[in-house]
């Protein structure tokens, strides 16, 4: 009896969060269900540390670079997944991903568990609606290197690292330390693969659980 | 019943067989009856011939693992259970930021003596791998009892303030430097391990394990703590009289366990080196301490891979084996003979202390690298000449000395790098490859010639002592030789 279960994405989801959901608090009534697929980490307090929260706006940013007019498929994405009580709107939103410490426009205001998870489900059901994108480019990017053959060659490819080195420069604070270390085109396309690569990773049947988890990786006790 | 569930993905599937306890399916006729005793499990990754294959014992290796390399590629933070070389048959290598390494010691390759079965992967090929693995975890009729269980890594002490960086810049070591992370002759580069503190951790905290798999490997070398002990264990403690004497070589066996110790404690109480470009140079000086001391290379059974501790100085202060054939085979090491003597030396106190892997390969081969790797680009140490006429002129010089030296036709395919230093009179002083073909291919350079000319040896140490220029010299595929001035590692 063999039985070929197909690759496609997104099926074991509510699988994966049946046996996750037990985490469930009894105050978590008025989050929406999605969010508790995503365990609450042993942190001290509600807010997010300073690496979850460059990391999810970095991993948006990425998505922004990857797809014009991802801002408002954002905003769409939480309409659709029922998180609009959470990111009510753009300058909710925008004031979310300035929690970034490396922001220019950053603001010192914490960013909560809840719009953190929030923010990770709507970028992974984005990277899940991109896979194709997502492996092709990795693919042309893993193709390019083996041979050693420059990444502007290829106009997609270059076309993501341009917008991405693009987005990152204007938004970011330069004189940031951690932005002072990404001060060449290589470096920021560097870490515009490496993001690309954590969102082909953010595709897979359990990773927005993956990806929430490391989030806090080094940070707990 | 005989069942199959396939986990197919473009580049990995992963096929499973079983049974299902028949005292449970009689119930109802179950459409998809439950795989609940393992037969077989096979692994195929697409560009690679031989398939994975073994019990229930590799598939959970299997699982466990990748589950574990897949956190650690999100978050850069090195997961305990990523890299448990002691217990765990398939083990998951960053080769480069791209490139990952999966290696499985078969039970097979263990009694029959062949080496493990390799296969490199994309990071294409590595998600569908994690994506094979997290679809087998979902399917809650095939083994379920063997499900996902995520957990964050818990904090390590010390040093969290550079994760930011870190974080940002997803670590700039690649081929290059891992090539430069083992000293010039290994043939692999050895593959990053995390901090003892982690791994110890691992047999506590983690979640994964289920009892059924603790049980099937030995942990038996590391001690385990408490986790409560190893947050106490703060590097800041003053060092006590926990280094027990050195031992002698004629108990080398028996010693061994004391040094096991001996090294871990001494990590909780001193600091460890971590400055790349002083790790680079020790590195140096523990190879050329152990190379030409092993003698009798033949009749290794398996490789020796031990975590030996260095001080600022080179001298040896400590080892430990991974893994118990190590521990038994230790004699055939010069490790215990080299073990630095406190009556010439003086105690070790509170001196820093830089950990590297060693591994004697049944090939003979000598391998040693930083147990952590490098956490950036090293530097070259040692006084430069700068002079740009006198670089010049050296330039030629090497240009000429190599091209003189050069024959055959080259069966390499891409470019060979190395640095290579010259002394003021042009002599080769050092050299390093730069780049993973470089390191594969050396022996089809004159570099190793040359140096075996001047210094009888190819592995001699290099004098650091004297002014040295640096070059970039680079062997490409159609014979051309490229001399350039040196601009450090990247």
């Amino acid at each position: 009896m063999t039985e070929s279960i197909a690759a496609v994405k997104g099926i074991y989801i509510m699988n994966v969060s049946a046996t996750v959901s037990s985490f469930n608090s009894p105050t978590s009534q008025s989050t929406p269900m999605i969010l508790d697929t995503l365990p609450a980490p042993a942190i001290e307090g509600q807010s997010c540390p300073r690496k979850a929260r460059l990391q999810i706006d970095l991993i948006l940013l990425a998505i922004e670079a990857l797809e014009l007019g991802s801002s408002e498929a954002i905003l769409a994405f939480a309409e659709e997944l029922d998180l609009k009580g959470i990111i009510k709107d753009r300058v909710n939103l925008w004031r979310m991903r300035s929690t970034n410490p490396l922001r220019r426009a950053h603001i010192r205001r914490p960013l909560s568990i809840t719009e953190a998870k929030a923010l990770v489900v709507i970028a992974c059901s984005i990277s899940r609606r991109l896979t194709v994108v997502i492996r092709q480019l990795l693919m042309i990017y893993h193709q390019m290197s083996d041979k050693q053959i420059p990444l502007e060659q290829n106009l997609r490819l270059s076309n993501y690292l341009e917008r991405f080195r693009a987005h990152f420069r204007s938004r970011m604070n330069s004189r940031r330390s951690g932005v002072l270390a990404l001060d060449s085109d290589e470096k920021l396309n560097e870490l515009a693969i490496d993001l690309l690569s954590k969102l082909l990773f953010c595709t897979g049947t359990s990773g927005t659980q993956r990806f929430w988890m490391s989030l806090f990786d080094g940070e707990v006790e | 019943m005989n069942i199959q569930r396939k986990y197919s993905l473009p580049n990995c599937t992963l096929l499973l067989e079983g049974l299902s306890d028949a005292t449970r399916v009689t119930h109802f006729q179950e459409l998809r009856p439950e795989l609940s005793i393992l037969v077989n499990a096979e692994c195929y990754i697409s560009g690679s011939r031989q398939p994975l294959v073994g019990g229930r014992e590799f598939l959970e290796s299997l699982v466990r693992v990748v589950s574990a390399y897949a956190q650690e590629f999100f978050s850069h933070v090195p997961h305990p259970q990523a890299h448990d070389l002691e217990t765990e048959i398939v083990q998951l290598h960053k080769m480069d930021k791209n490139l990952h390494r999966l290696v499985v010691h078969s039970e097979e390759s263990k009694s029959n003596g062949r080496s493990p079965i390799q296969i490199d992967l994309n990071t294409v090929q590595l998600f569908d791998l994690v994506e094979a693995v997290d679809q087998f975890f979902a399917d809650s009729q095939t083994l379920p009892e063997i499900s996902l269980k995520l957990q964050s890594v818990p904090r390590r002490y010390g040093n969290t303030s550079q994760a930011l960086v870190k974080q940002a810049v997803p670590a700039s070591v690649g081929a290059t430097s891992l090539a430069a992370a083992a000293i010039a002759f290994g043939f692999l580069p050895v593959p990053e391990a995390p901090s003892p503190e982690v791994r110890t951790q691992s047999k506590v905290e983690s979640q994964t394990n289920n009892s059924s798999i603790n049980s099937t490997v030995s942990t038996a070398v590391t001690p385990t703590p408490t986790p409560n002990e190893q947050i106490a264990a703060t590097p800041e403690l003053t060092p006590s009289n926990t280094f027990t004497p050195v031992p002698n070589s004629t108990s080398a066996v028996n010693s061994t366990t004391t040094a096991v110790r001996d090294i871990e404690e001494l990590l909780s109480t001193v600091s460890e080196i971590t400055d790349p470009s002083q790790l680079r140079a020790l590195n140096r000086q523990v190879y050329n301490q152990i190379n030409p001391s092993w003698n009798d290379r033949s009749g290794l059974r398996q490789d020796l891979v031990y975590r030996v501790g260095v001080a600022a100085d080179g001298a040896i202060v400590g080892y430990k084996a991974v893994d118990s054939g190590s521990n038994e085979a230790v004699e055939k090491t010069p490790l215990a003979s080299l073990l630095y003597n406190p009556a010439q030396r003086g105690p070790v106190t509170n001196e820093p202390i830089a950990q590297f892997k060693v591994v004697f390969t049944r090939e003979g081969v000598l391998q040693v690298s930083p147990w952590r790797g490098y956490s950036r680009t090293p530097d070259v140490v040692g006084e430069k000449i700068t002079d740009p006429t006198i670089v010049k002129e050296l330039s030629q010089k090497l240009y000429n000395s190599i091209d003189q030296n050069q024959n055959g036709t080259p069966s390499y395919t891409r470019d060979l790098k190395y640095r290579v230093a010259v002394n003021n009179n042009g002599i080769i002083a050092d050299y390093e490859p730069l780049n993973q073909p470089a390191f594969d291919y050396f022996r089809e350079t004159p570099l190793p010639k040359i140096f075996q000319t001047i210094y009888g040896s190819n592995v001699a140490a290099p004098n650091n002592k004297e002014p040295l220029a640096h070059f970039q010299v680079v062997f490409k595929p159609n014979g051309e030789l490229e001399v350039s001035p040196w601009e450090g590692y990247r």
